[in-house]
């Protein structure tokens, strides 16, 4: 049996532990080693706070009542984590992009910073959490009693309304202290989500005892489990298909609506890839809280009697097999469960109440004059606690009007839906361009119209708010208005009823009103932001430059985000725009800076009408948009110039890199050139030395006389040709050769050079007279030195037993062809490369005699013709084609 | 083609890849949907002829398919964080 005060003490120990764990988180982050509390799986367990009491204990009783159908509730959220990629990770994106604080925040930001949707919303969003709230303190102060009637002693617990008011006190002062250390809403609560990932553990450990528990201690493993399932009471599939559908899609739209919610995943998200880890992790976590509901339900139906509460199921079965440990545990479980869920919720309403309903209240209240008076820090910091305590008191208050009866216990399913009704203007807002502020709250207020009316009123009884004869016979007798059977569709779930016609209105309106009125400027601007979130980093320009007081927007920075915050923040924008100081000139983009900071403390509308007072205009103008879209233009156009410009210089650069390549290539053939010439110059000197110094020896004979001094006369005529060759080349190569160019008949000049060439006789020419009959325009002498050149080299190289040379002519249009081809083995394809080259030399070194110049001479007389020499491969043996123009241009002249 | 070295799959440069991964994204929870939503087909007691599927197996199916579609995401969650770095 367990004491009450021990129960008291084990429960004051637990939010101790709570307590430091949070101071030592907050610490950790102070101290900046909070890479750990960044972990994804910090996130993924914050996360849970979706698993409330009301699923802790509730899931336990709904499948005693209804099997499988308590599974929706954990299939919904599953479903939009899986589906990671579709939505939240653009919800994320957007919501640190634009600093959103809360759901209502969202919603206003995105139409046009508006506050009459952050009031809608915030008053939505308060309305459908405090019951819930009421249901989490009235589950705490159940498990309570169920120690107490448990208790043998006869301890009379202070009444339960008392034990609520102990733990909502409690909870409310966990929360001011750890939920509003910071201001800025977009800074992490360390402390608050390490508690709560602490809770995440307890809650799922708990859950997992009992039911292991359970299934081996009591049903004697998964067999038996099966076989008492089969024969339970929900032996058979009982969920009709609206609620497992709806109850389904309902889940899925809380988990994002859900102010909690929203505060976990959007607002504390420390990193976007957190996402992708809790995507899976957080399924997983739902599936174990889930995997043994279905047992507990069905052991607890069987063993305990049949009176028993099967919401306390998790508390009462294992006390009634006196595991008083294993008790104490669920009952901490629950308790984190439920605490879990009041601190988050109570930090996300409070921070919507003073942002979108004290704050703009306060400054409505404030003198018109130019900077805001005040201090606007206090005032938040009062608005948030004052309003999370507002929070936790209406929730208690609730508890108590509402008598704790089974009608709280039903106030799950219908708090999700009233949150459900910001879904359509949450997804239009961040898929459709076209959705509108008007579409948005018209829809809002329809949707939550029709929830109060068919859904939330109504749970409190017939009788209690609306009257007996309103539920049966509809207001004023109209039939089809009867509250759960609108539109006279009879039959339906009151909860799908609800969803249904409350969802379908509302998006219906919303996307009818969006259609047919238009959104002013600033809408257009934060919609384009909102859909373009992965595109678009450009921040809006939605002010002006104007005659702005620098001085009046720190003052008033200062009183909102700390006077330390804000000089850095105007110092960083003063040095970025290249001033010193701490007043940077107030340029649109300045503005916006500041106003999004002074949105991630008080909510975009309240930091939009702060920053218009100073600034004295309030909103964009449509021609303000035109100017913003005419500057981007003119951007546009401005960096195309560049690019083409840039593109130029590339150009450029390109052709200097070639043409220094160029000079570079020629440099080295120069000093080839001139090495080569040395060595070719050298060899006849040096016997031409050798033998003169011979000569001088007087006891020379005669004939050796004679034949040295023809060994010097020849290699002096060697040198000479060496010389005239080079000269020759040279006035070739400089273009200032002068040509004699005249009319002669083609045979007569191959003719002349067959002679010329002084042939031994070991080569046969070959040659058809007939086709050289043809007159040629051209500098005779210089085209005979060419042929003369081929027919020469012919002899030398042409290896063949039989050597042979086929001159063969024609002409193609106006160019005639020479063609000199031997039947030697010809010039491998590296060395045709290379002949007409200068010194060139073969690689099979049968060079005999000449200086290797005599090819580049030809080509720099055909060259000078106007023609073209070239060596022709694959002819079965050496061969040059000489290509020139019957008739030679003087172009060189 | 198996011998693809595995690395380049998910190179900065393999668009095509990480355009087919983030529709892997798109499917999975449509096919989840589909097939949570087979339940439907069982039926409820109505004194008809056709007896409603059992609780206990219906949970073994339920719980199947859910843990199915954890352990696709689980495997598909790095290279899509990967692809969201990349971004």
């Amino acid at each position: 049996m367990v004491p009450f005060n021990f129960l008291v003490a084990v429960c004051l120990g637990y939010v101790a532990i709570l307590f430091l764990v949070a101071f030592w988180a907050e610490r950790r982050a102070a101290a900046g080693k909070d890479g750990w509390l960044r972990s994804p799986y910090i996130y993924t367990l914050s996360l849970s706070v979706y698993c409330t009491a009301w699923t802790f204990y509730g899931a336990v009783g709904y499948a005693a009542r209804s099997g499988l159908e308590f599974l929706t509730i954990y299939l919904g959220p599953t479903a939009i984590m899986i589906g990671w990629w579709l939505l939240l990770r653009k919800l994320v994106r957007i919501g640190q992009s634009q600093r959103i604080t809360s759901v209502a925040d969202l919603i206003s930001s995105r139409f046009g910073k508006s506050t009459v949707l952050g009031v809608i919303v915030t008053l939505l969003a308060v309305v459908g959490t405090t019951p819930y709230i009421a249901l989490q303190l009235q589950s705490v102060t159940l498990s309570f009693s169920v120690f107490a009637a448990q208790s043998s002693e006869a301890w009379t617990p202070p009444s339960l309304n008392a034990t609520a008011l102990w733990v909502a006190g409690g909870l409310a002062a966990f929360t001011i202290i750890f939920g509003t250390r910071k201001i800025d809403s977009n800074e992490r609560h360390h402390g608050v989500v390490m508690a709560i990932a602490v809770e995440a553990v307890v809650k799922l450990f708990a859950l997992i005892a009992v039911g292991v528990f359970v299934v081996w201690g009591i049903a004697g493993g998964v067999g038996g489990v099966m076989e008492r399932i089969d024969a339970s009471p929900i032996a058979q599939w009982q969920v009709t298909n609206g609620r497992w559908i709806g109850l389904t899609f309902l889940s899925a739209a809380a988990f994002l609506c859900l102010p909690r919610m929203f505060q976990v995943l959007v607002v504390e998200n420390a990193d976007e890839r957190h996402l992708s880890t809790a995507s899976w992790a957080f399924p997983a976590y739902l599936l174990a809280m889930s995997l043994f509901v279905l047992p507990i339900a069905v052991i607890g139906l069987e063993v305990l009697p049949a009176g028993a509460n099967p919401d306390l199921f998790v508390l009462t079965l294992p006390l009634s097999m006196g595991q008083e440990g294993l008790a104490m545990l669920s009952f901490l479980g629950g308790f984190s469960s439920a605490t879990s869920m009041v601190i988050v919720a109570s930090i996300a309403l409070a921070t919507m109440v003073s942002n979108h309903i004290v704050m703009p209240i306060w400054l409505r209240l404030q003198p018109k004059d130019v900077s805001v008076s005040g201090d606007v820090r206090s005032v938040l910091i009062v608005s948030r606690r004052a309003s999370i305590a507002a929070v936790l008191a209406l929730g208690y208050m609730y508890y108590v009007m509402s008598g704790g009866g089974a009608a709280l216990a039903a106030i799950g399913l219908i708090s999700f839906v009233g949150v459900a009704q910001f879904l359509p203007a949450m997804l239009g807002g961040i898929f459709w361009r076209g959705a509108n502020g008007r579409g948005a709250a018209v829809g809002l207020l329809l949707g939550a119209a029709i929830w109060a009316y068919s859904l939330f009123l109504p749970s409190f009884g017939a009788g209690a708010i609306l009257s007996e004869q309103l539920l049966a016979e509809g207001p004023w007798g109209v039939g089809w208005l009867r509250p759960q059977a609108l539109f006279g569709i009879e039959g339906l779930d009151p909860v799908v009823h609800a969803v249904l016609w409350s969802m379908l209105l509302n998006t219906v309106t919303f996307v009818g009103v969006s259609l047919f009125t238009f959104p002013n400027a600033l809408e257009r601007l934060q919609g384009a932001q909102f859909i373009n979130v992965f595109h678009l980093s450009r921040e809006t320009k939605g002010w002006q430059a104007s005659r702005v007081e620098s001085e009046d927007l720190l003052i008033m920075a200062q009183r909102i985000i700390g006077g330390r915050d804000a000089q850095r923040l105007f110092a960083d924008a003063a040095n970025k725009q290249g001033k010193v100081g701490y007043l940077p000139d107030p340029t649109p983009e300045f503005l916006e800076k500041l106003e999004r900071e002074l949105a991630g403390s008080v909510g975009a509308a309240t930091a939009h009408a702060m920053v218009g007072q100073i600034v004295g205009r309030a909103s964009v103008s449509v021609e303000d948009l035109m100017a913003v879209a005419d500057e981007t233009q003119q951007m546009m156009e401005y960096s195309n110039q560049l690019e083409a410009k840039s593109d130029e210089l590339a150009r450029t650069a390109r052709k200097l890199r070639e043409a220094n390549e160029k000079l570079t290539a020629l440099s080295e053939q120069k000093d080839t050139f001139l090495s080569q010439i040395s060595h070719e110059l050298r060899t006849p000197m040096t016997s031409i030395r050798a033998f003169a110094e011979i000569l001088q020896d007087p006891s020379l004979e005669h004939d050796d006389t004679k034949r040295y001094a023809d060994i010097i006369f020849r290699e002096t005529i060697r040198l000479t040709r060496l010389l005239d060759d080079l000269l020759d080349l040279s006035v070739l190569e400089n273009g200032t050769v002068a040509l004699d160019i005249s009319a002669g008949d083609l045979g007569a000049l191959i003719d002349r050079s067959i002679s010329a060439a002084a042939l031994t006789g070991r080569l046969t020419i070959k040659r058809n007279p007939a086709r050289e009959v043809r007159v040629i325009e051209t500098d005779q002498d210089r085209l005979a030195q060419v042929f003369i050149n081929l027919i020469k080299n012919a002899e030398k190289y042409c290896d063949a037993d039989k050597p042979e040379l086929k001159i063969s002519v024609r002409s193609v249009g106006d160019v005639l062809q020479v063609d000199f081809v031997d039947n030697g083995k010809g010039i491998s394809p590296a060395d045709s490369e290379v002949i007409f080259e200068k010194f060139s030399r073969l690689s099979d070194g049968a060079r005999a005699g000449g200086a290797g110049l005599g090819l580049a001479i030809c080509r720099e007389i055909v060259l000078n013709l106007g023609g073209e020499i070239a060596y022709l491969p694959g002819q079965g043996g050496g061969a040059f084609r000489v290509s020139l123009p019957s008739r030679v241009a003087l172009a060189a002249e | 083609m198996a011998e693809r070295p595995k690395i380049s799959f998910f190179l900065p440069q393999d668009g095509f890849r990480r355009r087919r991964l983030a529709d892997a994204a798109r499917i999975l929870p449509v096919l989840g949907g589909i097939l949570m939503m087979i339940p439907m087909l069982w039926g409820v007691d109505q004194g008809g002829e056709a007896d409603p599927a059992k609780t206990s197996n219906a949970a073994v199916y339920v719980f199947c398919v859910w843990a199915g579609v954890i352990i696709a995401a689980a495997m598909l969650a790095p290279f899509l964080a990967r692809i969201e770095d990349e971004d």
